[in-house]
């Protein structure tokens, strides 16, 4: 059993048998039961797996407050987390057996619907612990954003230093390759992954074309391709690389630079997976949240106007 | 305005001032010799930015496209108004804004500090996680909280007290039909969307006068004070039983615990009442108690509700074999001709085809049954109805006869109506045509009750207070039987008459043909069914406030013994007179 799963398992299944005799206890009242009426929310039952339900929710909301307050003695976080998921699942029990399976566009299915899809997040959320944060590591070997951030920047410097040493042009195109460089990204971009492959292709041409200068310097075709690649500081790196005119200290200059683009180039992919990677894996909490800010006011306005309308 | 351009050089202790004037109203920066403010840094632009003045003392930095955004007070910026005090770094380089007077004092120093300074652009611009890329849970969250909070609570509660002209015009889903936790039922569908018209105050129990708005007539289970402070019915509310939203017709519980929360015990707890426990219809309820007639020790005719078994007897007075009159072969009309009857030729439907309307003389029997009672006049018939209109009928005739000069022989023949069974020992009459005439019309009256005409089908008895001397015991004809239930006829017509009523074999009127318990149970079954029978709770054949409603289930007779058992009980008396059976 790995280390990611123990939460769930947290002191030997104390909250999945505390979780599933509460489960029992509800289906066997429910299924015990005969109201007049029919099983509805406004039950003895009714009112006692409301009250249950949501005094559930409030303290499962209060996770939160919990993970924050690093002095609290209530429990460890990982008990509070144990709890809160096999509790939580519970609720799709408790929760639905209040409901009497009554349901209408109402505010009070709407509370239902809110609590289903807190749930389901929540579950994704579970999944998602116990396979992304293994993959993470191994990925990054261990060294963090800061580092690789600093690594980047290093090699910006070194980058136009240089590019300083071909002249105005070169130092103006790496500058503006660097200005150009994207980090991570939007939320959606970081969800769906930012794009660094477009050059790989690119990258390996312009080293083999390195390796041969003057074929390379007599296809005009060249630059057309590479303009259409959209990597044209590289393009003009190589072309000019290629041109021929330079002396040997040049030449040695430009490798030099087309190197570190390249390396700066796989860094930064590396990084910009590993920020999706972790994108993935707190997306569920941009659910979990706000649907739970979102459940809470439902669950509100319900037992407010269920009284309010007696 | 003019620039001032101070090069700081050295360190705090031993700091020098250069101050040069630029001309212009634009001051560039970046890494050409031609810029005011030379960086001499790989990191910088050719021409990286400009300060510009903009009409009068308001400053504007302008980073160029493509170049590097610059630290504004060590935060990236692409540009934007500049103020006093504010500090530029770029390329190893602080370049302090000041304002003093006609003049902008630009103080340039260089920090060595150009490592930092990238990363810090770097980081600044990279968004690594989902916190970073803007999207703010904690805003999401309150956002979401806000709206639903708004729609569920705020705008239904801030609705219901506004104007009603007002309130009408919010459209629905902003109101308090958001609350709405189920389909209203049919009955009180005209005003499903005013909530207040039942839910009369915030936070309040809908109240009975909710309820009597419309019902006002409407009577409780019992009307007794006494009984209903012994049920514990006073505190009970009209939305204790008829809840709403709960469907179409939700507001009428057909659970039997509507009743044998009481009734499963009442024997216990009201003893006064005189009724038995009942808990299920099969497993627990008394046998039916039709009202039948009966004759007490004294002599009299009452009615009586009596527990139903095989062979049930009244007292009908009526002399009517069903039997007879449905043989298959029909029988024979006045004229001789067979008819064949069926259930329907006598018992028709009231309207709503509930129960049925009285059989009557007229259209049901006399088409057969002639009420001729002289040969010579045929097509003269008898009225019926009456005994008193008889004899009134009869002694007009004769004393016509009587002053036409028709002899008493001729009247007496026989041979007249069916001549079955005629008397033929009468004394000849004597005296005044008057005395003459009143003889005979006495003669025959009493002979057509007593045996030609009315005892036929009725129980005629001896009567000094009449004139004929004789009587014909009233027959009242019922149309409910249990009057405690109700029956639909319309829903069972597909059973047919006879798979309840035995009515092809019963020869005498005085068979109680109501079916016992036995025969209902054959469809219907207790409160859950069973797999093969109907689940039949309390309400399907029992009312609760049915008390004048329904006048042909007399339940006000039902009320009225219950009452009277409770003053009897109050009394310390004996146990009530009708009390069920087991």
């Amino acid at each position: 059993m790995s280390l990611h799963e123990s939460f769930l398992t947290h002191a030997r299944g104390r909250w999945i048998y505390r979780a599933a005799v509460l489960c029992l206890i509800a289906v066997g009242l429910y299924v015990w039961q005969d109201p007049k009426a029919g099983p509805n929310g406004g039950t003895w039952l009714g009112y006692g797996l409301g009250s249950v339900g949501l005094l559930l929710i409030v303290w499962l909301a209060l996770l939160g407050a919990r993970k924050r307050s690093y002095a609290s003695r209530l429990g460890t976080v990982k008990g509070w987390t144990s709890a809160h998921v096999w509790l939580g699942l519970s609720l799709v029990v408790v929760g639905t057996l209040h409901t009497g399976f009554e349901f209408g566009l109402n505010i009070h299915t709407l509370a239902w619907v809110l609590m289903m899809l807190v749930i389901a997040s929540g579950l994704w959320g579970v999944l998602v612990y116990r396979r992304f944060p293994s993959l993470i590591t191994e990925r990054r070997g261990n060294l963090p954003v800061e580092d690789i951030v600093r690594e980047i920047a290093d090699m910006d410097r070194q980058l136009l230093v240089t590019a300083a040493e071909l002249g105005k042009d070169t130092h103006e195109r790496t500058l503006q390759s660097i200005q150009r460089t994207q980090l991570g990204g939007g939320f959606w971009q970081q969800v769906r992954g930012v794009s660094e492959r477009a050059g790989d292709g690119l990258m390996s041409r312009l080293r083999d074309e390195l390796n041969k200068p003057v074929m390379a310097a007599a296809d005009p075709q060249m630059q057309s391709r590479a303009g259409a690649d959209g990597n044209a500081t590289m393009m003009f790196v190589a072309s000019a690389f290629v041109s021929g005119e330079q002396n040997a200290r040049e030449r040695e200059t430009r490798r030099k630079l087309l190197d570190l683009f390249s390396r700066k180039k796989a860094l930064v992919a590396s990084l910009n997976a590993d920020v999706t990677r972790r994108a993935r894996m707190s997306l569920w909490l941009y659910l979990h949240v706000p649907l739970t800010l979102a459940l809470l006011a439902s669950l509100l306005a319900h037992v407010v106007s269920v009284f309010f309308y007696w | 305005m003019i620039f001032v351009l101070r090069q700081l050089r050295g360190g705090q202790q031993n700091q020098t001032l250069v101050d040069r004037k630029i001309d212009g109203q634009v001051l560039t920066i970046g890494r050409g010799a031609d810029r005011d403010i030379l960086i001499n840094d790989s990191r910088v632009a050719w021409s990286h930015a400009e300060v510009r003045i903009e009409r009068g003392d308001r400053f504007r930095l302008v980073v160029a496209n493509e170049a590097p955004p610059i630290l504004l007070n060590g935060a990236p910026s692409a540009g934007g108004k500049l103020k006093d005090g504010d500090v530029l770094s770029i390329g190893g380089t602080d370049i302090t804004f000041r304002v003093f007077e006609d003049r902008i004092y630009i103080e340039v120093q260089a920090v060595r500090r150009a490592k930092d300074e990238g990363e810090k652009l770097l980081r600044a611009k990279a968004r690594l996680s989902l916190e970073e890329s803007g999207v703010s849970k904690r805003r999401w969250s309150w956002c979401l909280f806000g709206v639903i909070l708004l729609l569920g609570l705020l705008l239904p509660v801030g609705v219901r007290y506004l104007p009603a002209d007002v309130a009408e015009s919010v459209p629905a889903p902003f109101t308090d039909i958001v609350w709405n936790s189920g389909p209203i039922s049919d009955a009180h569908r005209p005003f499903a969307e005013q909530c207040d018209a039942c839910h009369l105050q915030a936070f309040q129990m809908v109240p009975d006068t909710a309820c009597t708005e419309c019902h006002a007539a409407m009577p409780h289970h019992v009307a007794d004070p006494t009984q209903m402070h012994a049920a514990g019915m006073e505190a009970g509310r009209c939305a204790g039983c008829h809840l709403e939203h709960e469907g179409p017709d939700g507001n009428i519980l057909a659970h039997p615990a509507v009743c044998t929360d009481c009734h499963g015990q009442i024997a216990e707890a009201l003893p006064a009442s005189g009724q038995t426990n009942v808990t299920d219809f099969v497993a627990a309820h008394p046998k039916f108690s039709p009202m039948i007639w009966q004759v007490n020790a004294s002599g009299v005719r009452e009615e009586a509700s009596t527990p139903w078994e095989p062979q049930l007897q009244e007292a009908s007075a009526l002399v009517f074999p069903h039997d007879l009159h449905m043989d298959p072969d029909g029988v024979d009309d006045r004229r001789g001709n067979a008819q064949v009857l069926e259930c329907a030729s006598c018992h028709v439907y009231e309207q709503g085809e509930v129960s049925f309307a009285p059989v009557a003389f007229e259209p049901h029997c006399q088409d057969c049954h002639s009420l001729e009672f002289d040969p010579l006049a045929p097509g003269r018939e008898l009225p019926h109805g009456s005994t008193d209109a008889v004899v009134q009928d009869l002694r007009g005739y004769y004393a016509r006869a009587v002053l036409e000069g028709r002899t008493f022989e001729e009247m007496a023949t026989p041979g007249g109506p069916r001549g079955r069974g005629r008397s033929t020992a009468v004394n000849r009459p004597t005296g005044s045509p008057q005395e003459v005439a009143e003889s005979v019309a006495m003669t025959f009256a009493e002979e057509a009750m007593r045996i030609r005409l009315c005892a036929k089908c009725h129980l005629v008895e001896p009567n000094p207070a009449r004139d004929a001397g004789w009587d014909v015991t009233p027959f009242q004809q019922r149309t409910v039987w249990m009057t405690a239930a109700r029956f639909d006829h319309s829903r069972h017509q597909a059973t047919g008459c006879g798979s309840c009523h035995a009515a092809e074999s019963s020869a005498s009127a005085d068979d109680v043909l109501m079916p016992g318990k036995a025969s209902c149970e054959n469809c219907h079954g207790g409160n859950t069914g069973g797999a093969e029978r109907i689940a039949s709770t309390c309400i399907m054949c029992h009312g609760f406030h049915e008390v004048d409603e329904t006048p042909w289930l007399g339940y006000a007779h039902t009320l009225a013994d219950v009452t009277k058992a409770a003053s009897i009980e109050s009394d310390g008396k004996d146990k009530p007179p009708n009390a069920p059976d087991d």
